[in-house]
């Protein structure tokens, strides 16, 4: 056992290829990395050499959980999986993240987290009761759905033992493919590694005891805080309608009040009015349901909210749709967010909050949470049916594959196209199937006509590595470009939309801002930006640095952290030292909280080294830290910097860049990580072996 | 069990009894690790009998009195419980929260193993397990209910009261709650073996087993539900209504408990 809380000590290495399992010491190897992707990025680090392609066997897939995983800090089941990605065009590493029980299952079994190397023989599942780990055969279970995996890896380690699988995508080697735990959390673009590795599923089992060093009674008092301080759902802090408790309301998720509904319970539950103050109700205060589906459609089939271990906050509605019998799935269904408009896309603008639309995304989200394929947050559809709208598909698919789709059905909105559809994308069948499976970077290359789309936009608004215009300019101006550029995929990097999405009016945001980031400037309204300024540069940096520790901690990053409050006695100010208070408490390692920032900014400028080494550059800044066209150019006529757009101004944007590379301590010019910089987060060695390859400045 | 009416104006937080008559500390110790040392402040006269005058009157003076029974004594409870942790599945969120404040805030660490509320057994399957197909039983693959398992703090005979070869299990006040006294516990599981509902577990770290105290009369599982889904109410007999997990080997640890069972069951 460690010397400190929160870590059980050992992390777990499987290589399938030799069948060697065993132990490594976290504490040792991985302490300055936190767990989670700080762990992974140092595997991907030292182990696996650059030009190594996503599926080859020396390829590492690393289950990532941290300190915190398991622990009573809020919404602690989030496990980082990382390993160079099939999705990226560049092989690029990047993380999916998935909630859940599995990560906190982990850690009760006594693993800081695993990583898997090798390429079995033939295919195999894991499976993982506490300390016994065997590789186990999985004839019986390749070519069957996640569903049907789960169920039958349950039925032999028990009914509380939690699974992390792939479907029938994941085998197939669909690009665009997920690994999912608990019947609706999925990491997404990794499950085709699995697949390459021949490893079906993970199955854990574990009784054993994560410590909390912390005195109970001082580690409640912090519970409670920061329990006290947690508004709703994607850093909601102030209630979507007035509500006789709150002094102001806003665009939020924060949506429920009087006479809102989980309509399906059994008796209907009311959610009502959920005061800041009322801690035994914060799992009713954002009804996704009603958010996801439309407030009448929303309630009427929510059964209830539902979510990870250890969240209050609970982001999954669980929906009964007794209409999905007759298409041979459960009534029973759930997802979240884009999850729930999966199926929706496939047609043609079903209206958002029809029961039209909920059995679209309910059986869509049934059929892709079994074949484990990823929406890749919408994107992909969006091309998809530009693609069948304007024919691009007729003239590159050829006419007797083009011809058996069942575009009928399509037409009519009848949900059974999806069983069509989808089967050819989890299955990556002729040409549509290709499309689908491989996403939107690697479409570019056989379909010229995105290329100009993607660049160009709006609406199909792309980077090159492969996400729309999502939390970036449009939402956050330069702060949200400085951040999407940064990641190898959609950085899904909510600890910066969160501050944005709480609600709150502009003048308080400011004041909130001031104190976080130094000055007010860095705060814009939406729609309404003004020029760079270093504010701004400070704003990115620390939502970064937040999701960094978010991911290897771990703590849940589409709610967290906790800069704002619901609280108007505290000015709407959070506390944003809570990681490292937990942090300090759980694992009894008093670091001061620039320490822990130094960490987070040590996880991130690793993933940038690995980056660099990767593409084999020394100019991030020219070669991977790109722009789409449409950010600078959209809309045509708007001027940047005014009222009403989000159009920003080229030569702002380098100075933009100029600001960021300071403030991460990186060279100015090519954004390069320098040596004094990587030497003061204690990276000296990646410094030495930049340099060997002379990619430092 | 749930009043469904009247729910958003105040369904009260677990603070501030939203039902009269459970038994209560007068002031809450923001930790339970307090406990221990309220309850022996507490102890009252010892209201359980030893078969004086037969089952009727045993009964009466059990629900009248506040009783403890002392570990260690080869004695048969026949005091009731005054408090019962009841939940509602239809509100549970299945966030485990409640798992975790039961061994964070009492024993220092994170187990849901050996939680005394039980709701991670139950959430991808429901009770009956995985056996029923993944669409029509409880469970996250099913229904989407979460069933929460919570002591139900049986009435005589107490089974695992019964089966304990050391007599370690004792009727501790103000609540009488069965409390498994840890000083003479040796982990022999007998009571796990025999409790119906499978609510005691083993504590390997510890070895020792441990069970459903209610916190003394301040459950901490109450205090942490986000949605307000377990409630702490006056005790009532619900081993008739809750499906049973196993069945009980009906052993009874001592010749003196056997004889003192005689008296009343012969």
């Amino acid at each position: 056992m460690s010397d400190f809380g929160g870590w059980r000590g050992k992390t777990l290495r499987v290589d399938l290829s030799t069948g060697k399992i065993s132990a490594e010491d976290t504490i040792e190897k991985y302490m300055n990395f936190l767990g989670g992707t700080g762990l992974a990025y140092k595997v991907l680090w030292d182990e696996v050499p650059p030009g190594t392609k996503p599926w080859d066997p020396e390829n590492r897939l690393i289950f990532g959980i941290g300190p915190l995983t398991g622990t009573g800090a809020l919404m602690s089941s989030r496990v980082s999986i990382t390993s160079f990605s099939p999705v990226n065009y560049m092989d690029l590493h990047s993380d999916g993240h998935m909630g859940g029980h599995w990560g906190a299952e982990l850690k009760f079994a006594g693993w800081d987290s695993i990583i898997i190397q090798g390429k079995a023989d033939r295919p195999v599942w894991l499976s993982i009761e506490d300390d016994k780990v065997q590789i186990r055969d999985a004839a019986h279970l390749w070519r069957n759905g996640i569903f049907r995996t789960t169920v039958e890896i349950c039925e032999e380690m028990g009914p509380d033992a939690h699974v992390a699988a792939i479907g029938q995508a994941g085998e197939n080697l669909v690009r665009m493919s997920t690994i999912m735990c608990d019947r609706s959390h999925s990491g997404g673009g990794h499950g085709s590694v699995m697949g390459a590795k021949n490893l079906k599923a993970i199955g854990v089992r574990g009784s054993g005891s994560i410590r909390i060093m912390e005195d109970p009674k001082k580690w409640k008092e912090l519970v409670q805080h920061s329990l006290h301080l947690l508004g709703a759902n994607s850093g909601a802090m102030v209630p979507a309608t007035p509500q006789p408790w709150a002094e102001y309301y806003g665009r939020s998720r924060w949506n429920t009040r009087k006479g809102f509904y989980w309509g399906s319970a059994s008796p209907p539950i009311e959610t009502g009015i959920c005061s800041a103050d009322d801690l035994n109700r914060i799992g009713y205060r954002t009804h996704k349901a009603a958010f996801d589906h439309g407030d009448e459609i929303g309630q009427r089939y929510c059964v209830r909210s539902g979510g990870c271990y250890g969240c209050p906050i609970k982001c999954h509605p669980l929906m009964e749709v007794p209409e999905l019998e007759q298409y041979g799935v459960s009534r029973f269904q759930s997802n979240t967010c884009v999850g729930n408009s999966f199926g929706m896309r496939f047609f043609e603008s079903p209206q958002r909050g029809s029961k039209e639309a909920l059995v679209l995304s309910q059986l869509g989200s049934a059929i892709a949470d079994d074949y484990g394929i990823w929406a890749g947050y919408g994107l992909l559809l969006n091309d998809f049916m530009h693609a069948y709208k304007n024919d691009i598909l007729k003239k590159h698919v050829p006419s007797k594959e083009y011809e058996s789709v069942k575009w009928d059905l399509m037409e009519k909105k009848d949900p059974r196209f999806l069983f069509d559809i989808m089967k050819r994308f989890a299955y990556r069948e002729g040409e549509i199937g290709a499309f689908l499976a491989d996403g939107a970077p690697m479409l570019e290359d056989k379909y010229p006509e995105f290329k100009d789309l993607h660049r160009h936009g709006p609406s199909l608004g792309c980077f090159k590595l492969g996400h729309r215009d999502h939390h970036g300019c449009n939402q956050l101006g330069q702060v949200g470009a400085l951040i999407n550029m940064f990641y190898n995929r959609d950085p899904m990097c909510h600890s910066a939309s969160n501050f944005d999405g709480s609600g709150l009016p502009l003048h308080v945001k400011k004041q909130v801002g001031e104190k976080l980031f130094g000055t007010s400037d860095a705060v814009d309204g939406r729609n309404d930006f003004t020029p760079m300024n270093h504010g701004k540069a400070v704003f990115a940096r620390m939502a970064l640095v937040y999701q960094a520790l978010h991911d290897s901690l771990t703590l849940c990053n589409y709610t967290l952290p906790w800069w704002c409050s619901p609280h108007k006695s505290r000015g709407y100010y959070g506390d944003p030292e809570m990681e490292t208070k937990l942090y300090r408490a759980i694992t009894g390692d008093q670091i001061s909280h620039q320490e822990m920032m130094d960490t987070g900014l040590r996880i991130l400028t690793l993933h940038r080294a690995i980056t660099a080494r990767t593409m084999n550059t020394k100019n991030l800044r020219r070669d991977h830290d790109l722009m789409n066209d449409w950010m600078f150019d959209n809309p045509k006529d708007a001027v940047p910097f005014t009222r009403g757009n989000s159009k920003m101004d080229r030569n702002d944007m380098e100075l933009a860049r100029d600001l960021f590379y300071e403030e991460m301590g990186y060279d100015k010019t090519t954004g390069m990580p320098t040596r004094v910089g990587l030497e003061r987060l204690k990276l000296g060695n990646v410094a030495a072996d930049l340099e060997k390859r002379s990619l430092i400045v | 069990m749930t009043n469904h009416q009247d729910l958003t104006e105040n369904r009260g937080s677990p603070f501030s009894p939203a039902v009269e008559g459970a038994e209560r500390p007068e002031k809450l110790e923001s930790s339970t690790l307090g406990v221990s040392a309220l309850l022996q402040r507490s102890v009252g006269r010892r209201g359980f009998l030893k078969a004086a005058g037969g089952v009727g009157t045993a009964l009466v003076g059990s629900l009248y009195f506040a009783g403890t029974l002392r570990a260690g004594e080869d004695v048969v409870a026949l005091d009731n419980a005054k408090g019962l942790v009841v939940g509602d599945p239809t509100r549970c969120v299945g966030c485990r929260r409640c798992e975790i404040a039961c061994t964070e805030f009492k024993d220092g660490k994170t187990q849901p193993a050996i939680s005394r509320i039980k709701v991670g057994r139950n959430y991808m399957f429901g009770p009956k397990g995985v056996q029923r197909g993944m669409w029509r039983g409880e469970g996250r693959f099913g229904n989407h209910r979460s069933i929460q398992d919570t002591c139900l703090q049986c009435p005589h005979p107490v089974p695992c009261l019964l089966a304990c070869p050391k007599n370690a299990i004792e009727v501790q006040g103000p609540t009488n709650a069965r409390v498994i006294n840890t000083e003479i516990c040796d982990g022999c599981a007998m009571c796990v073996a025999n409790c119906p509902f499978e609510m005691i577990s083993i504590d390997a770290e510890r070895e020792v087993a441990t069970k459903c105290d209610l916190c003394g009369g301040a459950p901490e599982c109450v205090q942490a539900c986000p949605t307000g889904a377990l409630r702490y109410v006056p005790w009532r007999n619900r081993t008739k209504e809750i499906p049973q997990r196993a069945s009980r080997w009906g052993f009874i640890g001592t010749q003196e408990k056997r004889e003192s069972c005689m008296e009343c069951h012969q």
